[in-house]
């Protein structure tokens, strides 16, 4: 599908969304107060002991910052096509995006692009910038293209396992729990890996690589150590964001083959 | 009586149908207890704060996963989806009270939650991890009072928000900012012994206390029982002014009504 179209979409979803502009600003504050309560708490214990894991608060407020951009921004154009898709197999209704002369999963993104998520987001930026200001890092050019190509990353990664849960969503039909287990283990990532058990660390790194949504890239800026794996695979994070970003686009592509209908 | 009783046992049956969701809830209560063990154990290790041991804060994370877990706060969706659909009529015309039925409904969720998931989840943690019993067979009768508080204001928050819905239509802004009340307040992650005092004694005001602080730090007989004595009583009251505030909305909701449609 071209990319002027799939914009074109986006587009088009975000002025229909912002029509309901008073909805749209009370989501925002509702939604800011919510993190603002979360934020809070956690300066609460990180405050009252020094340090977490060796981390003190600016740098957990930056990896706090790089998991909440990086899932705003995957979630943005995956989260509703993926929980949704669910219902609309029982309902019949995918059956339509399917006979469309464009590809199923370029098309349901854009269309269903959520535009909550930028509330996320702005939030997200605002934590980014205190804390990289507030942060010893030594700026080089290379420095900052590496962290919007990380975020970047980030943000396939968590675009990726968003896929995969839709992708099962597809063949089973009750998958909806699934979402509320990948959620729970989003939350590892809130604090530094290094202050889990091996296995633990191993899971988050090879298996569901939440790890490297904010942990690792922000292990290399910070010369951060301690962890399983060395630190250099940080800079892979781009890369793998590409390739498990890819992985799940094929298995949600293959399941669409397979897709036979609810039946009626 | 009878008639909500058959409510109450009808919806611990219906959830008895959902054994994958069972599962599901203890793997991530375990998950969870395991994130917060690790992160004691980061901050506290092998010694003590404040008097605090990463044992006593094993314990203060189990209970307060199992105590989230059966909270009566799922009430939200069903009838909010109701009052949307204009079904909501067919309720009111039923020779009951709705409330009622929903809390009998929500009561024997909390039930099968109890059996069916905290014993589970707590007897797989406490092997793990350990886990300390009530400090004495007192302090466990009053732990038993402070969880009647618990499902009761949890019960009358999310009723709150559900019957905003009847004036702005949407229950969505009202969730996310009660949820940031209940973080901020309830101290189910950190307890409030490591708040700051000004933090503190606000929290010691709010009835979110009750939804996590209060009921743990009672089992583990961390607080003085002239405190716990005083606690109850705030509580019985915020149980009665919510639930009285509900009765009164839901009453002049029911004689508003104006069904869309329809």
């Amino acid at each position: 599908m071209p990319v002027s179209i799939f914009w074109h979409f986006v587009r088009l979803r975000l002025r229909e969304r912002l029509e309901y502009r008073g909805a749209f600003l009370i989501g925002l504050v509702s939604q800011g107060l919510g993190y603002a309560a979360d934020f809070t708490v956690m300066w609460i214990l990180v405050h009252r002991f020094g340090s977490l894991g060796g981390w003190n608060w600016e740098e957990i407020a930056f990896l706090y910052s790089l998991n909440l951009m990086s899932y705003a921004i995957g979630a943005a154009f995956t989260y509703s096509p993926m929980t949704e898709l669910e219902t609309m197999v029982q309902r019949g209704t995918f059956d339509g995006v399917l006979i469309r002369p464009l590809n199923p999963y370029a098309s349901l993104t854009a269309q269903m692009f959520n535009v909550g998520y930028l509330g996320h987001i702005l939030i997200a930026l605002g934590i980014l910038v205190w804390s990289v200001n507030q942060l010893a890092i030594d700026w080089t050019m290379g420095r900052v293209v590496f962290l919007l190509a990380a975020i970047a990353g980030a943000s396939l990664i968590q675009a990726a396992i968003l896929t995969l849960l839709g992708a099962w969503s597809i063949s089973l039909v009750r998958a909806q729990y699934l979402f509320g287990f990948a959620g729970s283990l989003r939350s590892f990532v809130t604090y530094p890996i290094t202050i889990y058990a091996t296995a633990i660390q191993v899971t988050l790194t090879v298996i569901v690589p939440f790890a490297f949504v904010n942990f690792y890239p922000a292990a290399v800026l910070l010369g951060k150590k301690g962890q399983v794996f060395p630190g250099w695979v940080g800079w892979l994070t781009p890369l793998v964001g590409v390739g498990a970003f890819l992985l799940a686009y094929r298995v949600w592509m293959r399941g669409i083959d397979r897709y036979q209908g609810a039946g009626g | 009586m009878t008639l909500y009783l058959a409510f109450m046992m009808k919806s611990f049956r219906k959830h008895l149908a959902y054994r994958s969701e069972v599962w599901l809830r203890i793997v991530i209560g375990v998950i969870w207890v395991g994130i917060q063990v690790a992160i004691w154990d980061a901050l506290i290790g092998s010694g003590e704060v404040d008097g605090i041991s990463l044992r006593n804060m094993i314990t203060y994370a189990i209970l307060n996963t199992v105590i989230s877990l059966s909270l009566m706060d799922r009430t939200l969706s069903e009838v909010d989806q109701k009052i949307r659909s204009g079904d909501i009529s067919v309720e009111l015309i039923k020779p009951f009270n709705y409330m009622l039925t929903v809390f009998a409904d929500q009561l024997g969720r909390s039930l099968f939650i109890a059996t069916f998931t905290v014993v589970p989840t707590v007897a797989v943690t406490a092997l793990l991890f350990g886990f300390q019993l009530p400090a004495s067979v007192g302090h466990f009768l009053a732990f038993g009072c402070a969880m009647g508080l618990a499902l009761a204001i949890s019960f009358a928050t999310s009723c709150m928000i559900v019957m905003f819905a009847f004036y702005f239509l949407a229950t969505f802004h009202f969730q996310w900012a009660m949820g940031a009340l209940k973080t901020l307040f309830a101290g189910s992650l950190v307890p409030f012994w490591f708040y700051p005092s000004q933090l503190r004694a606000v929290a010691e005001l709010l009835p979110f206390q009750f939804l996590g602080f209060f009921p743990a730090a009672t089992w583990m007989g961390e607080l003085p029982d002239s405190d716990i004595v005083r606690q109850l009583l705030l509580g019985l009251g915020w149980a009665v002014a919510l639930l009285g505030f509900c009765a009164w909305l839901w009453s002049r909701i029911t004689w508003r009504l104006v069904v869309q449609g329809g």
